[in-house]
């Protein structure tokens, strides 16, 4: 019985005002070693943080009819769509994709859908969330992490659905072309398998750097929104832009020299998409530079940001 | 041990934005200041407290109450100071914080008591009792936005009820529900109390501290006014309030009285005064409960008055008269008052509650209907019989006594209507 429960909260202890500006610069460029400590109560809140991601997938679809059908049926029909913009356009034909470009655009939409809806909810996660940012401790970061771990269940439904569809393509195009004759000329242009491979042990991880790199955009975006709504809008339309410099739509290979190169290449997206190219479609292994670059930059962006949320944190309650 | 620590405690806030440094930033580019919408909330505030103690921040509104807790639960950070919690912290501020109106009762009851720091095996020991404890029996799988608000808030207080924090803090957000509801809340209070945990309770519920606390703290506008024994600091507490409160309602009487005084100017060639005397005679400005007291009336006039009415009035702090004592109702007719001079109004046993009231004394016409003379307002403190005074809401206390409790005996008392329900009797006196 005399068991406690309830919250621990940290130390505080201020010596002198910290809101002056020289402070804020050294805190936003330098990373907060004290992040070992930070992933430590992050741990140790780990049920909260289960919790949160668990009530963000049950109150997503409650009274939907179609419910966690809507993560198949968002990337399915941009495929559908694209699918017929570029074969009617044969764009599919002029530019060098390493596969067959339904199975392309899926894959890639699956991963990039996972990206933009992450980050487009974990913007407002804070702000969504007012009170209990406004009347219960724990670590905040929880917040704009559950919101991204939510989509994670999405992502897993679409996820599924591509590797049935590719699988599906392979097998199933060349026989169905035989009874559709303008199928013929679609099949005898793809000879692409996409089978089991080893490299497929590369995709884990390069989707972990793509959520370590969506949770480190979370954490500045959700930190600032806090400041400026305007945050959320921002979001939305660089998402928008950002799309076009990452090769979703067309593969890293039609890339030559446009205006937009040095752009595209320094995406760090534009990696961690071709690594996941590389492994799951062709199943090459994506020990590639770029791959590493953007690899290194999902980690020390989500360092970066955890550092920089966890310095914003104590003024989220007196601001929102 | 030390529960909390709260030393030299400096909290500063920026009317418009909250504590936006941004914003700051951005009036600094444009040449503005960026601190001038700043206050602090808190000025150097401390207070250590014992385990197992209980504490009553009081305090008018905007004094900083609401911010003590604020630091103490962790949600906002300080400007200046020293903080520290030991153990674990839980807040009466945040019924169903968290509660999401899509989802039904039971996942909304893991998900608070996950906010709430509690464990899912400690949750699922106890998801019965919460039940129970809510009342809201089938509702408990229905989606909370289909629940009445009393359902909701009972719900939120069921899982609060089940932290048992080293810490508690209360706020009177508590004062929702019913007096079914409320009285469970202070019995989970006081079982708490019991069992170790510090009680940081705010409230204006002046019983309510007394009863639960033993030290406290009264914060005015964000710095300290008095701290230590409860009962010092409440009677500090409620001095304040009722100066200030006589304060503003002789400003807006003086108001009135001037633009009495402007229309009867004709008349101004009189002034008038009081004092107070005790049994005694001496002058003073304060005295017992129940004591006698007699109320000086001084007057000034330049020409003689026609059986002029005096009327003598006491206000409470809080505004209303609690005595009007008008001379041609005590037969007291007086054909000429001219000269200076003064009447005394002896008043047999002065039963008002203690406190602070507010006497002036208008010396008016024949036919009571014009004011010749206002005397400024004259206060006098009632002072408690002993120190441990709580101040109950009323004005009057008459002096009363009380017998020892009688049993009934049937047999002989035939004629003497009998309780409808007997209790247990009480025992015979030895």
């Amino acid at each position: 019985m005399s068991e406690r429960r309830g919250i621990t909260t940290p130390e505080l202890t201020v010596v002198e005002d910290e809101s002056r500006l020289p402070q804020f610069f050294r805190r936003f460029f330098i990373f907060d070693l004290r992040l070992p400590l930070h992933l430590l109560r992050l741990w140790q809140n780990a049920y909260l943080l289960y919790a949160l991601t668990l009530r963000g997938v049950r109150a997503r679809y409650k009274q939907s009819v179609v419910g966690i059908g809507w993560a198949v049926i968002t990337p399915a029909a941009m495929t559908a769509v694209f699918t017929y913009l570029f074969v009617r356009t044969r764009l599919n034909e002029a530019v060098p994709f390493p596969c067959p470009f339904p199975v392309y655009a899926l894959c890639m939409l699956t991963f990039w859908t996972f990206f933009q809806r992450a980050v487009a909810n974990g913007s407002t996660a804070l702000v969504t969330n007012m009170d209990l940012v406004t009347k219960v401790y724990f670590p905040r970061e929880v917040l704009p992490i559950s919101s991204v771990l939510t989509n994670l269940v999405d992502w897993a439904v679409a996820f599924a659905m591509f590797v049935l569809a590719a699988f599906a393509h392979s097998h199933l195009v060349p026989r169905v072309a035989d009874h559709f004759p303008y199928w013929q000329r679609y099949a005898e242009t793809s000879d692409y398998v996409f089978g089991p491979h080893v490299a497929w042990l590369w995709v884990p991880l390069l989707f972990a750097a793509l959520v370590l790199f969506a949770m480190g955009v979370v954490f500045f975006v959700s930190a600032l929104q806090v400041y400026f709504r305007d945050m959320s809008h921002l979001v939305n339309l660089a998402l928008f832009l950002w799309m076009f410099l990452t090769p979703v739509l067309y593969p890293l290979a039609a890339v030559a020299g446009g205006r937009a190169t040095t752009l595209i290449i320094l995406n760090p997206l534009t990696g961690i998409l071709d690594g996941i190219r590389l492994a799951l479609l062709n199943g090459r292994s994506p020990w590639e530079h770029h791959v590493i670059y953007g690899a290194g930059c999902s980690l020390i962006l989500f360092v970066a940001g955890y550092s920089f949320f966890k310095h914003e944190e104590r003024y989220f309650a007196d601001v929102v | 041990m030390e529960r909390i620590v709260f030393d030299g405690v400096w909290k500063k806030y920026d009317r418009m934005y909250g504590s936006n440094r941004f914003r700051g930033l951005a009036a600094r580019l444009i040449g503005r200041d960026p601190t001038r919408n700043e206050f602090w909330a808190l000025q150097d505030v401390s207070f250590r407290l014992e385990e197992g103690k209980s504490f009553g921040i009081i305090g008018p509104n905007g004094s900083g109450k609401t911010t003590v807790l604020r630091i103490l639960s962790g949600i906002t950070h300080i400007n200046r100071g020293h903080v520290r919690v030991r153990g674990t912290v839980s807040a009466l501020i945040a019924l169903g914080a968290g509660f999401h109106p899509e989802l039904t009762g039971r996942e909304n009851v893991y998900l608070n008591g996950s906010i709430l720091g509690l464990k899912r095996s400690e949750i699922r020991e106890y998801f019965d009792d919460i039940v129970d404890f809510a009342g809201i029996g089938d509702y408990i799988d229905a989606p909370v936005k289909r629940y009445s608000s009393g359902m909701f808030v009972r719900l939120g207080f069921a899982v609060a009820a089940q932290v048992r924090p080293d810490v508690l803090l209360v706020d009177e957000v508590l004062a929702v529900g019913d007096a079914r509801f409320q009285a469970r809340c202070h019995g989970r209070i006081r079982e708490l109390r019991e069992e170790g945990t510090v009680v940081v309770l705010v409230s204006h519920d002046m019983w309510a501290i007394r009863r639960s606390c033993m030290e406290g703290v009264f914060l005015n506008h964000g710095r300290i006014h008095t701290q230590g024994d409860i009962a010092t600091v409440i009677s500090a507490y409620t001095q304040s309030i009722q100066e200030q409160s006589l304060r503003s309602l002789s400003e807006s009487r003086r108001g009135e009285r001037k633009g009495l005084a402007a229309s009867t100017e004709s008349h101004s060639a009189c002034s008038c005064d009081l004092e107070f005397r005790n049994a005694a005679g001496e002058p003073v400005s304060e005295i017992p409960l129940g004591d006698p007291i007699a109320v000086r009336l001084h007057y000034a006039c330049q020409e003689p008055l026609r059986r002029p009415t005096l009327v003598l009035t006491a206000s409470a702090h809080d505004g209303p008269s609690v005595i009007v004592l008008r001379s041609r109702k005590a037969d007291w007719n007086v054909d000429v008052l001219e000269g200076t001079g003064s009447v005394d109004v002896t008043i047999g046993a002065l039963s008002l509650n203690p406190g602070r009231y507010a006497f002036a004394l208008s010396v008016k016409d024949e036919h009571d209907f014009v004011s010749f003379a206002e005397s400024p307002f004259r206060e006098l403190f009632v002072r408690p019989p002993h120190p441990d005074w709580c101040e109950e809401n009323c004005y009057y206390v008459p002096e009363a006594k009380w017998s020892e409790p009688r049993v009934l005996d049937p047999a002989s008392d035939g004629g003497a209507p009998v309780p409808p329900t007997p209790r247990s009797p009480a025992p015979p006196p030895a």
